[in-house]
């Protein structure tokens, strides 16, 4: 099958919606962490080095990948910086491991990604299923592709039973297993039906539009293991999927690897490598050395530093702009949000406008030394949605209400009169929790937050909680005082809205019950087409910036490099959990 | 000396089992559990989820009941299984360990085969030149913390030779060039700190005993000042110095986390520091008793060694 053909052959194309599945937390692009490459350098090298921007459109240097006929053989090489706590895909709730098993396992549906498509994308096309009729918005029929096949020792096609047992597996109801952590993305579903070997009939508890982008294309929900699951093999240390590569082996701290699937039902010239490897390469320094000798073709998280050295020091390196993906807040604790100060919403308000946006992104992400270099990161102000989910994010410094535009501009004059108004005149003190745990732009804000609350006389009184035995499993779900920030990274845009403002739901931390919101959220999910939920979103980040439970704080993209002699890495791209379907089989080697 | 043997190794077992202990309860005192790490914010908010979690991985029964189950494991020689990756940790510690063992084997043999020679030169030509240099460099390896010598190397091996490590470790009996090319300079490293205090104990031990009474008098003997040195100098001083090696054995062991990670090494310490994050209790528990086991059995040969190396140490009489 042509490069061509792959998306345009699947039938019954889903609804075109656009989605994000998790990024890292260290502020690295799911594309970026799940594909820290590798490889040998080699390869002609460019004149220049050349900049991709966000939305995966490489510039005219690059055109070549469009230009040249993809060559097939040779081993991608890459690095990550984490081994993936387990590759069992439903066995931990970790990226890593979703993006480790996800050149493995297929998902019914994947993310569209390729040329001219922003590498944030969640229109959905075709992986396991051959069609998805939606015949109400609470039910969705979906036909498999007959040309999926489990690869050896299984050595037959993928069933309806397959992706019952998956979904049945995730929520811990499938013999042996355990209630998967990931359970709460497919809460939705009420039932999934089998009624034949190659139909699966999802019935939903309410009408979901986003359903397609959100679940079934979603690697924290959507990767389908076979039946023999748990009895033919362990899936803590075997994996025998469907996907564009045969898992061969896995030593923790050192390697994973894998070898093509030769009979991957999305193309029989792809993957065009011939062999994966990731390996693990804990240290940032030591990778970016690696890279720089060339023996890893692709890596992540560049630094200005980093990218000045690999400019040096390769000639033609590609420097790969990975759009933001996750959001960022000042959250408030239940009780605060209830009874304390923040109760007002002109002190929330005012806690928004003590902010620096601007001197924010330039601090915490080296602004000025990037465009030193020669590089004009995307950035805007992020709202309650990444600003890179075009199309529904409302841009506070264009697009908003005059009113609740100007809760994200610095005033501290303004911000001091509201506070004065709520009785707050002389300010008032609060816990101010944050982890260093994540990378350091986390750092810098949560730093710079408590700095710049002192113009307007608020104390955040800050509290360093310990990542593992403090942050995640209290802070992160509501149990601490005063405020905390805290990154979320989540599904489709509609998740950014749902998880955080929906009552009764984890991510709402500082259980927040607001009837317009609910509401709001309640048509959002329910619409079917687009353009609604477009318009739909943009009136959630009014409100919820009228209300401001939250205090969104702005992030910059990261950068990921390529060795020069590499194609297809800025053209498919996609960030979000498994992205590695929509991003490796498409690469290859000059 | 045989009775003295046999009646120090049977003290090993009583030691174990009050490490087994030890280590049972000290890795559920810490703050957070693993449950905490695998339920994620679903689970968290969900004390229904939570407790499925606990029964499945028998978290739920009292401790007394798990330490049991533990110790019937342990005595079948099943470490268990990982609770976060699903795999078993004897499997994974027999992967680790002969990386870490070699890192540390090497380490201990380039750091005594400079540091004790470099002791007792500096001994033997006290406050010269050579005395200061030795004792100069010596406190400046003490003083270097690894983690930066080893982003130093990575970063100018690169610079200034275009030099960059193996991209991942290879069993010594898979590819044994590749192997010792991955671990050279991560030993080295290593050995430095290790080297500076053998030196530095070496040297002040030697000194010692040179001035001592048997000492002249080989002297006045007229042996040649190497005998002197060789048969009643340096055995002698040896002793405090083969301690202090027995007692460095943990911190080959766990003071590799960084180097590790730096070199890509997969070896126990990298293991053991993220099992320890995660909370993850069969891992911490088997691994941490198998680094009690090598440290309990180092001590004991360091005590046995003693008679070996000075004779008048007679241990089979009391």
């Amino acid at each position: 099958m042509g490069e061509s053909s792959y998306w345009t052959a699947a039938r019954g194309q889903v609804s075109r919606r656009r989605m994000l599945t998790s990024m890292g937390a260290t502020g690295i692009g799911l594309a970026g962490a799940a594909l820290i490459g590798c490889g040998g350098g080699g390869g002609s090298p460019q004149a220049t080095t050349t900049i991709a921007k966000s939305g995966g459109i490489a510039p005219a240097p690059q055109a070549t990948s469009a230009a040249e006929k993809p060559k097939s053989g040779g081993t991608f090489r890459m690095a990550r910086l984490n081994d993936p706590p387990t590759i069992d895909p439903m066995g931990n709730l970790s990226a890593d491991s979703k993006s480790f098993s996800g050149v493995v396992y297929s998902r019914l549906l994947a993310y569209k990604a390729g040329p001219g498509l922003p590498a944030i994308n969640f229109d959905t096309q075709m992986d396991a299923a051959a069609s998805v009729e939606v015949p109400d918005p609470s039910r969705y029929v979906v036909k498999l592709n007959p040309k999926v096949k489990f690869t050896a020792p299984l050595n037959r096609a993928m069933t309806s039973a397959d992706v019952k047992y998956s979904y049945e597996r995730l929520i811990g109801k499938a013999p042996g297993s355990k209630p998967g952590p990931d359970a709460g993305v497919v809460e939705a579903v009420e039932a999934v039906n089998t009624p034949d070997a190659n139909t699966i009939e999802f019935k939903l508890k309410r009408k979901y539009g986003a359903f397609p982008g959100a679940v079934l294309a979603d690697a924290r929900s959507g990767q389908i293991v076979p039946v023999e699951t748990g009895t033919a093999f362990n899936p803590a240390e075997k994996m025998i999927g469907t996907g564009p590569f045969i898992f061969e082996q896995y030593r923790p701290g050192a390697l994973g690897s894998w070898k093509r699937n030769p009979d991957w039902h999305l193309g029989a010239d792809k993957p065009y490598f011939e062999k994966l490897e990731q390996n693990i390469i804990k240290d940032q320094a030591a990778q970016l050395s690696q890279f720089l000798g060339g023996n890893i073709d692709v890596i992540a998280s560049l630094s200005p530093a980093d990218i000045q050295r690999a400019q040096a020091a390769i000639k033609g390196v590609q420097v790969i702009e990975n759009p933001v993906g996750n959001t960022r807040y000042i959250v408030f604790s239940k009780e605060d949000l209830a009874t304390g100060p923040v109760k007002d919403v002109r002190v929330r308000r005012a806690i928004s406008m003590a902010i620096d946006r601007d001197q924010m992104l330039d601090a915490a992400f080296d602004l000025p030394e990037l465009k030193k270099l020669g590089i004009t990161p995307t950035y805007h102000w992020d709202t309650f949605i990444p600003h890179s989910h075009e199309g529904y994010w409302l841009d506070p410094k264009k697009d908003m209400s005059a009113d609740n535009a100007a809760a994200f501009k610095k005033n501290i004059a303004e911000a001091t009169k509201l506070l004065a108004a709520a009785g707050f005149a002389n300010g008032f003190s609060m816990e101010w929790h944050w982890t260093r745990g994540y990378a350091r732009p986390y750092q810098v804000h949560g730093e710079l937050i408590s700095q710049m609350l002192k113009d307007i006389k608020i104390d955040f009184k800050t509290v360093l909680d310990d990542y593992s035995s403090v942050f995640i499993p209290q802070t992160f779900v509501g149990k601490f005082k005063g405020a905390a920030l805290i990154s979320y990274t989540l599904g489709e845009t509609g998740n950014f809205v749902e998880a955080p403002f929906t009552p009764g739901l984890p991510r709402n931390v500082s259980g927040i019950d607001d009837a317009d919101l609910n509401k709001l959220i309640k048509t959002y999910s329910e619409a079917a087409s687009v353009a609604e939920r477009q318009k739909l979103m943009k009136d959630m980040q009014e409100l919820a910036t009228k209300t401001m439970y939250y205090v969104p704080i702005p992030q910059a993209p990261s950068y990921q490099g390529a060795q020069p002699n590499m194609r297809g890495v800025a053209e498919y791209r996609s960030q979000g959990h498994a992205a590695s379907v929509e991003q490796i089989p498409w690469w290859w080697r000059a | 000396m045989t009775k003295y043997a046999i009646r120090r190794s049977l003290l090993v077992i009583p030691t174990l089992i009050g490490v087994t202990m030890v280590i049972f309860m000290a890795v559920r005192f810490l703050p957070g559990d693993v449950i905490d790490q695998i339920a994620g914010d679903f689970g968290a908010a969900s004390p229904e989820f939570r407790q499925a979690l606990l029964k499945y991985y028998s978290l739920d029964r009292s401790i007394p009941q798990q330490y049991i189950t533990w110790m019937g494991d342990i005595a079948r020689g099943d470490l268990g299984t990982s609770i976060i990756s699903g795999r078993s940790v004897g499997g994974e510690v027999v992967q680790r360990l002969p990386a870490t063992f070699q890192l540390g084997l090497m380490a201990m043999i380039i750091g005594l085969a400079i540091g004790i020679p470099v002791g007792v030169l500096a001994s033997v030509k006290q406050d010269t030149r050579t005395d200061y240099v030795a004792r100069s460099i010596s406190i400046t390896l003490l003083a270097i913390p690894h983690f930066w010598l080893a982003l130093l190397t990575i970063t100018y091996g690169f610079i200034l030779f275009r030099w960059t490590p193996p991209i991942r470790y290879q069993p010594l009996w898979v590819d044994p060039i590749s192997s010792f090319q991955t671990l050279w300079v991560p030993a080295i490293i290593l050995s430095g700190s290790l080297g500076a205090i053998v030196m530095r104990l070496t040297r002040s031990t030697m000194l010692e005993v040179l001035r001592q009474d048997y000492v002249r008098t080989a002297r006045a003997k007229g042996l040649a000042e190497r005998l002197v040195l060789r048969r009643h100098a340096a055995r002698n001083a040896m002793i405090p110095v083969v301690t202090v090696i027995g007692l460095q054995v943990p911190n080959l062991i766990g003071g590799t986390v960084i180097l590790e990670s730096i070199f890509s090494i997969p070896g126990m310490g990298s293991y053991l520091f993220y099992s320890i994050q995660m909370r993850d209790y069969p891992v911490v528990q088997g691994v941490v008793l198998l680094s009690a086991f090598a440290v309990i059995m180092s001590n004991l040969i360091v005590d046995l060694s003693y008679s070996l190396i000075d004779p008048r140490i007679r241990y089979s009489g009391r």
